[in-house]
């Protein structure tokens, strides 16, 4: 219409490719530019690939304990409505806004020597900062918002009144759960694990902050990416961010693949609506 | 029974947040005003914080100015559905969220450092990108161009194009059209992605921190400035910096939480 002018869609094209399509392709071109043997040698190190493993370990553990716990909190504010459900709502959003750095450093803070509470756990044993629970927590941190956010508008879409149905036929909470709650939310469910497993991935403010990166050991893929730069090494870093865009692509083909199945199913949800109420 | 799952239910939800968002955020505050108010305002008001403070927020200004004037015209392109290209320029939005902050700093440095080709065809015409200004902006443009567009296009759909049609129909101009049709509609949507934005901008750290090299009064933000400091072992000046932000976030939050319920209606699935 008026505003789709030749000139203004010229304009807006070219500064995406400056800003988006010509680095990141340049980075392509970077990684590659040794050709593909001197590719693999560089994400084939011990280190980059202890880095790899430990990124999709601890990024998965984040993604499964998150969608779990959003679940909880998503059915929690949607259905319970508890007291303060008002402040619980906003403390969901407060990861969204607090810096990365400052998160990461409100870990250490909180959980280093110093404090009472790290005190009280290394007394029993258990150390958070520099090691892997820290990394742990601090992306359990950074993602609870991607997972409540995620299956809140899910929970909103249920009919209740198939839950209703459910219980008068007097099935138990149980089953109710398992057999007509979790089915329908199970694409939902699909599309908050696949957010924060690639949240968890690309982490790097925080994560730098805890884990005191030692190499095969705490350090996660982002983080080796700085320090490759940080030795000049652009080559090799380039090849590591490829691999791990690689990974963060392929769970956004999954949860495409997941979206467009969800799409049939509501498609047919809807045919059967409009046949029932036209029966009606 | 039931009663006893539904109360444990919420009790693990609140343990949870409490555990992982909730002490943290209290923890910083008290951490920094452990020493007392005197200490903590040295830190904030010492020359270097309130430059990388000043730093930050010249950033996120010019950063929103920037995603304003982008991502409304990708916004409609990617909603109207009727010029070609949109499925691509939607790709484009949704890639930040796959990139990691570290890697979009490094795309960035690859193509205008100072040995890449752009870097130096802008070096003669006297423009530094990288470890300078603009290439933080760029950085942080990057990584928060998906927020606007993201709140605004559901809502250019729902709102569809009579009303502008109707506009046109009756003499009006385009921009009278965008000022008194579109914005107005728009304003909750555009609001609240703004407020995104400014979250995300203010607290940009990965891709900075690559593109800035990080220079002490010259390219330190907030963010960076809470990092250089904690490696350094400044802990007093690191938290007082941090608890500045968490507050800053925090005021973010209410006005977010405020935009909720205002505008709720035209926002979509918050």
């Amino acid at each position: 219409m008026r505003f789709e002018r030749p000139a203004l869609y010229s304009l807006v094209s070219g500064v995406l490719v400056f800003i988006f399509v010509l680095p990141l392709g340049a980075v392509f071109e970077q990684a590659f530019s040794g050709g593909w043997f001197s590719f693999v040698q560089a994400v084939t190190s011990p280190i980059a690939l202890r880095a790899f493993e430990l990124t999709v370990g601890l990024a998965l553990l984040t993604a499964i304990l998150n969608t779990a716990m959003g679940l909880l909190t998503a059915v929690v504010l949607e259905r319970r409505r508890p007291p303060f459900s008002i402040a619980l709502d906003a403390v969901i959003d407060l990861p969204l806004s607090i810096p990365t750095a400052v998160s990461g450093l409100m870990l250490v803070l909180l959980y280093g020597p110093a404090s009472p509470v790290g005190r009280w756990l290394s007394q029993h044993g258990v150390t958070v900062v520099y090691t892997r629970l820290g990394i742990l927590f601090a992306l359990l941190f950074v993602t609870v918002p991607y997972a409540v956010r995620t299956m809140q508008p899910a929970i909103q879409a249920l009919d209740i009144r198939q839950e209703e149905a459910a219980w008068i036929l007097g099935a138990s909470g149980k089953r109710v759960w398992l057999r007509v709650i979790l089915p329908v939310l199970r694409h939902a469910l699909g599309s908050a694990f696949l957010l924060t497993f690639t949240r968890a991935m690309i982490e790097f403010g925080s994560v730098v902050m805890v884990s005191g990166n030692k190499p095969m050991h705490t350090e996660m893929a982002a983080v080796y990416i700085y320090g490759l730069l940080e030795n000049y090494d652009q080559r090799g870093a380039s090849a590591a961010s490829v691999v791990l865009m690689m990974f963060c692509a392929i769970a956004f083909v999954i949860e495409a693949r997941i979206l467009a199945l969800l799409g049939r199913a509501r498609a047919v949800a809807c045919t059967k609506a409009e046949g029932e109420t036209r029966y009606v | 029974m039931s009663r006893i799952w539904r109360i444990s239910g919420s009790a693990i939800t609140y343990l949870w947040l409490l555990a992982f968002v909730g002490i943290p955020f209290v923890a910083v505050l008290t951490g920094a005003l452990a020493g007392g108010w005197r200490p903590f305002w040295q830190c904030v008001t010492s020359q270097e914080a309130l430059f990388a403070l000043r730093m930050t927020g010249e950033i996120t200004g010019v950063t929103l100015l920037v995603n304003l004037t982008l991502g409304v015209p990708m916004a409609f392109w990617i909603a109207r559905k009727t010029v070609p290209g949109w499925r691509m320029v939607q790709w484009i939005v949704e890639l930040p969220l796959a990139v990691s902050p570290v890697v979009a700093g490094l795309a960035l440095i690859v193509v205008y450092g100072p040995n890449a080709l752009l870097g130096r065809l802008l070096e003669t015409v006297h423009i530094k990108v990288a470890f300078a200004f603009p290439g933080m902006v760029l950085a942080t443009v990057f990584l928060t161009l998906p927020f606007i567009v993201h709140e605004t296009v559901p809502a250019i759909r729902a709102i569809g194009n009579t009303q502008e049609q109707a506009a046109y129909v009756l003499g009006a101009s385009p921009w009278r059209t965008l000022w008194r049709v579109w914005l107005p509609q728009l304003k909750w949507s555009l609001l609240y992605g703004l407020a995104l934005t400014t979250a995300r901008s203010f607290g940009e750290f990965g891709a900075v921190l690559v593109v800035s090299g990080s220079i002490v009064m010259v390219t330190e933000t907030a963010t960076l400035f809470v990092y250089q400091a904690s490696v350094n072992s400044e802990l007093q000046a690191a938290y007082a910096v941090s608890a500045t932000l968490a507050l800053a976030s925090f005021f973010l939050i209410v006005a977010m939480q405020f935009l909720k319920r205002v505008g709720g209606r035209s926002l979509r699935g918050h």
